[in-house]
């Protein structure tokens, strides 16, 4: 065994958050467009993220999640109600509340290295602590080798691991992860899962992990929020008492796991149905497919 | 880039690098998902293979082109349009009819033997010396000016409201049309022709980094807001290198329109300062023209392919310098 084997085992680790913070939307209503075209793609949504939990929000595409992801973020004010962070209402983007977009937001033009300092430098905070702290990070995530490479040259897994880093660098109270593994191939999604899921349960970081995929969302939470059709709100709770650490293979088996998945499938259909009858396209197809499952199945 | 589908080129490329049949793009994307795995356990990555990088890789991208099938047939190209063109204007003199059309134009030895006598003459390097000279000047100023404005416009609504009406009514108009007001102008010669070699990159360096600057993809923005940017780091960080590559496409553009404008307003202004010894390569095109010297006329437009070649290269290499990450090994 060389050297680096042993460093990579026993150091690089992700601190682990000793005072996680909790997040909360209180009655969060947020309209686009002004007058009468005001249509509302969030409405009366209210939830908590418990702290140090990992809370996973499911719904159909297009039902106002990245809404919601945005309110939290800052990028969004709420036209009604509030986002609170411990307590205190949240106004404008902070680093502090971190999103990490659908597909690679990396900056093409820097290297890995430069992306993951890519906040410590935009606050002026670029010492020999952060940087120190950006190698362990990148060690953490597997890419030291590719320390130098830009984006383009790093293949999509290690794109979301380099945005992993360059969020968790900033050392966020709450992190937002909206469809973080979308466009990934279906194999490398598998590996991020339990990739993400082992960084998770290391450094027990307050987290939202917005997903359109049942088997994602329950694989990694603490709790799940069924989110209804546009206008979004939250459906219904549903507690994924799964032990951790987990294993994808064992929670794949897991009758609880599939219990949970059918209780969540059941909410989803019924309100598929519910947009169904409005002619909503998405719900259309959802409900044709859980029709065709339950016939299946049954 | 073509010999790589070919067999024979693969062969010759699989034995330089060690590793048949594997290109760079799949040693890297193996060892991503070994990663996700290794490091899962604590484990470090292996290191990936060492890319071929600097001169090294330079100097076999050059002796490939040079050496290889591709090299090969664009050189067997030339030279057999250069026979062509030899044996289509001679033919009235070793055969006896003359070639319809084309058997009026110079025959190639005779360029070459023009050239000859051109390169001894002061002139014919004036002319190279004046026309490059006013392509950069006007090239230099119009990115010195057109990157800030288009910038301006860019990043602030209020500029754009203000300044892109009057812009859009300018821009059609075409460089030369502009030739009269700047002769009155300007003092001198010289200084009216790079103005109008300045309003032919100008606009185009303009629209295309106002272009550029608008599209930025926002998750960039919206990340280093949330990362605690400040408009002027926003700007230098992000607004900045994210247009980089818009810029680059107006410098090449604008480089090509520069030397069509530069030639045509020495042909309107009479070359300027340079006299009939030589006012610049269009200006060579003409005068010799108008004396009956067919070959100069020839040689004065195989100068001006080479010298906006020669230019075109000058921006590419600039662009590669600023944007690193645009060249990938």
């Amino acid at each position: 065994m060389s050297t680096q084997v042993d460093r990579g085992t026993d150091g690089a680790r992700i601190a682990r958050v000793t005072d996680p913070s909790s997040l909360e939307l209180r009655g969060v209503t947020k309209l686009f467009g002004e007058g009468p075209l005001a249509t509302p793609v969030v409405q009366d949504c209210s939830f908590t993220l418990e702290s140090g939990k990992l809370t996973a929000m499911i719904g159909p595409s297009g039902c106002g999640k990245s809404t919601i992801a945005f309110l939290v973020a800052g990028f969004e004010r709420p036209t009604r109600g509030e986002v609170l962070l411990d307590g205190q209402a949240v106004s404008q983007p902070s680093h502090e509340r971190l999103l990490i977009f659908q597909e690679t937001a990396l900056m093409p033009w820097l290297t890995t290295y430069e992306n993951v300092m890519f906040g410590p430098k935009m606050r002026r905070a670029a010492n020999k602590d952060t940087k120190r702290r950006a190698e362990e990070l990148l060690e953490r995530v597997g890419l030291r080798e590719f320390r130098d490479k830009y984006p383009l040259q790093l293949s999509g897994g290690m794109q979301r691991r380099a945005e992993l880093a360059r969020a968790l660098i900033n050392d966020p109270k709450v992190m937002v992860l909206d469809e973080p593994f979308r466009g990934l191939d279906a194999m490398t999604r598998v590996l991020m899962q339990e990739y993400y899921s082992a960084l998770f349960e290391e450094g027990g970081r307050t987290s939202l992990f917005i997903t359109t995929d049942i088997d994602e969302a329950i694989f990694l939470a603490d709790r799940l929020l069924i989110m209804t059709n546009l206008p979004a709100r939250v459906r219904e709770v549903i507690d994924v008492d799964l032990p951790r650490p987990r294993d994808k293979e064992e929670v794949l088996v897991s009758e609880r796991a599939n219990e949970i998945k059918e209780q969540a499938f059941d909410v989803l259909h019924e309100e598929a149905l519910k947009s169904f009858a409005g002619g909503n396209k998405a719900a259309a197809d959802f409900v044709e497919a859980y029709t065709r499952r339950q016939e299946t199945t049954d | 880039m073509e010999m790589e589908t070919r067999p024979e080129g693969q062969a010759t490329e699989a034995t330089e690098q060690g590793v048949p049949g594997t290109d760079q793009r799949e040693v890297a994307r193996t060892d991503g998902y070994q990663g996700a795995r290794e490091a899962r356990v604590g484990q470090s990555v292996q290191a990936p293979m060492a890319p071929v990088t600097g001169w090294a890789l330079r100097r076999r991208k050059l002796r490939k082109a040079l050496t290889g099938p591709a090299g090969r047939r664009g050189a067997l190209g030339v030279v057999a349009f250069i026979a062509l063109w030899q044996v289509v204007t001679k033919l009235d003199e070793w055969v006896g009819p003359q070639v319809p059309l084309v058997g009026a134009l110079p025959a190639p030895s005779d360029v070459v033997l023009r050239l000859f006598e051109l390169v001894a003459t002061g002139g014919f390097w004036s002319s190279w010396y004046l026309s490059f000279g006013r392509v950069m000047w006007g090239f230099a100023f119009a990115m010195l000016v057109g990157i800030p404005f288009g910038l301006l416009m860019a990043t602030s609504a209020t500029a754009k409201r203000l300044l892109f009406p009057p812009f859009e009514v300018l821009r059609p108009i075409p460089p030369l049309a502009w030739v009269p007001l700047a002769i009155l102008f300007w003092p001198t010669q010289e200084l009216s022709i790079t103005f109008v070699t300045f309003l032919g990159a100008f606009f185009t360096v303009v629209m295309n980094t106002v272009g550029g600057g608008e599209q930025i993809d926002r998750r960039y923005i919206l990340a280093a807001r949330s990362m605690g940017a400040n408009k002027w780091r926003m700007f230098r960080r992000v607004v900045l290198p994210a247009t980089l590559p818009s810029i680059a496409t107006g410098a090449v553009v604008g480089m090509g329109i520069t030397w069509e404008v530069v030639v045509a307003a020495e042909l309107i202004s009479g070359g300027g300062g340079g006299g009939s010894a030589g006012g610049g390569l269009g200006f060579l095109v003409w005068n010799s023209y108008q004396g009956g010297d067919i070959a100069a006329v020839v040689v004065g437009m195989i100068s001006l392919g080479i010298a906006g070649y020669i230019s075109s290269i000058l921006v590419r290499m600039a662009s590669n310098l600023t944007m690193p990450w645009k060249r990938l090994a």
